[in-house]
């Protein structure tokens, strides 16, 4: 345990030096609130790009908070996983580089505390900036439309920290295995995104997907209830996630060369 | 431009803070640093001029690990 606390410490220090410690939760802010801001302001927008006929009007009705924070979570889904797949492809494979993994594997460090430091780091960073993120987007939109239940407004913050944590463990296990950087970005983010696209196809025999979190989430919003599929998402992405740990560090262990 | 004056400046300044805050992070971080991937300048114009992403390519792709 206390190995683990000291690794642990390294990779805090770790994310401070390369700057993800700023980086990821102002980015993330300002993908939240720009959600809520653009919504308000798009008639002024409208108006301002022009090239509408004279006397054309357009009437967009005004949205509600519930549908602002969902638009939200649509801005997380497709900018955020892109964000979250790039900051943690360069865990391992940077250390993996420039040959500090040798170093520290050589001390009785054992590949589950190594990936277990690594992985609750990231998760901790990424968790945190998406609750700083979603809290202020629903300031806003408390501000700017019609107030949301607080509530409601966890709950779905709740359920989509569990895509967050999927996303971070398929990355961590793609990086146990592949060398490159951008090759493990390139390969989570496929199957990040086949695994969508195979939810959307074939929504029968994927109901326990966890590409079907942000629609669970967006339903919580909207009709403001927990349902019964909603615990069937979290459990098997949770179990996935967990899976997907465990595959990374038997990865890990047969390894003959870091 | 009387449009400027219909926006409320108190709900958009938060938005700019944040921006004002990244764009001189990632320009301070990439002065300090000693080399960078591809020439320095380049890396100076895109954190300043191109929006969000530049600093975001910049501490993702731009900075050569030690």
């Amino acid at each position: 345990m206390n190995r683990f606390l000291t690794l642990l410490h390294k990779e805090i220090t770790e994310l401070m030096r390369n700057g993800k410690l700023i980086w990821l939760p102002i980015v993330l802010m300002i993908i939240g609130i720009s959600q809520p801001l653009t919504s308000y302001y798009m008639p002024q927008i409208l108006d301002m790009a022009g090239n509408l006929p004279e006397g054309a009007s357009i009437t967009i009705p005004t949205p509600t908070g519930e549908e602002v924070l969902s638009g939200a979570m649509s801005q997380y889904g497709t900018i955020g996983t892109l964000l979250f797949a790039l900051a943690t492809m360069n865990v391992i494979a940077q250390e993996r580089q420039n040959g500090s993994i040798t170093l520290v594997m050589v001390r009785p460090v054992n590949e589950w505390q190594y990936l277990g430091s690594k992985t609750v780091a990231q998760l901790a960073l990424l968790l945190l900036s998406l609750i700083l993120s979603y809290c202020l987007t629903w300031y806003y939109t408390n501000l700017l439309f019609t107030p949301v239940d607080w509530q409601v407004m966890l709950s779905s913050l709740v359920m989509y920290c569990f895509w967050v944590i999927f996303v971070v463990c398929v990355t961590i296990f793609v990086g146990t295995i592949i060398r490159q950087s951008s090759a493990i970005a390139g390969v989570s983010l496929l199957f990040l995104a086949l695994i969508s696209l195979l939810t959307s196809l074939l929504p029968k025999f994927m109901e326990w997907s966890p590409g079907n979190i942000r629609g669970e989430a967006t339903k919580l919003l909207v009709e403001q209830q927990w349902t019964e599929s909603a615990w069937t998402v979290i459990g098997s992405t949770a179990t996935l996630s967990l899976l997907l740990f465990i595959a990374g560090v038997m990865v890990m262990k047969k390894y003959k060369r870091y | 431009m009387e449009v400027l004056n219909d926006i409320n400046w108190a709900l958009v300044a938060p938005l700019l803070i944040l921006q004002a805050i990244l764009t001189i992070s990632a320009l301070v971080s990439c002065i300090k640093q000693k080399e960078t991937n591809g020439p320095k300048w380049m890396w100076i114009l895109l954190i300043l001029f191109v929006n969000l992403f530049g600093a975001i390519l910049y501490f993702v792709i731009g900075r050569k690990n030690s």
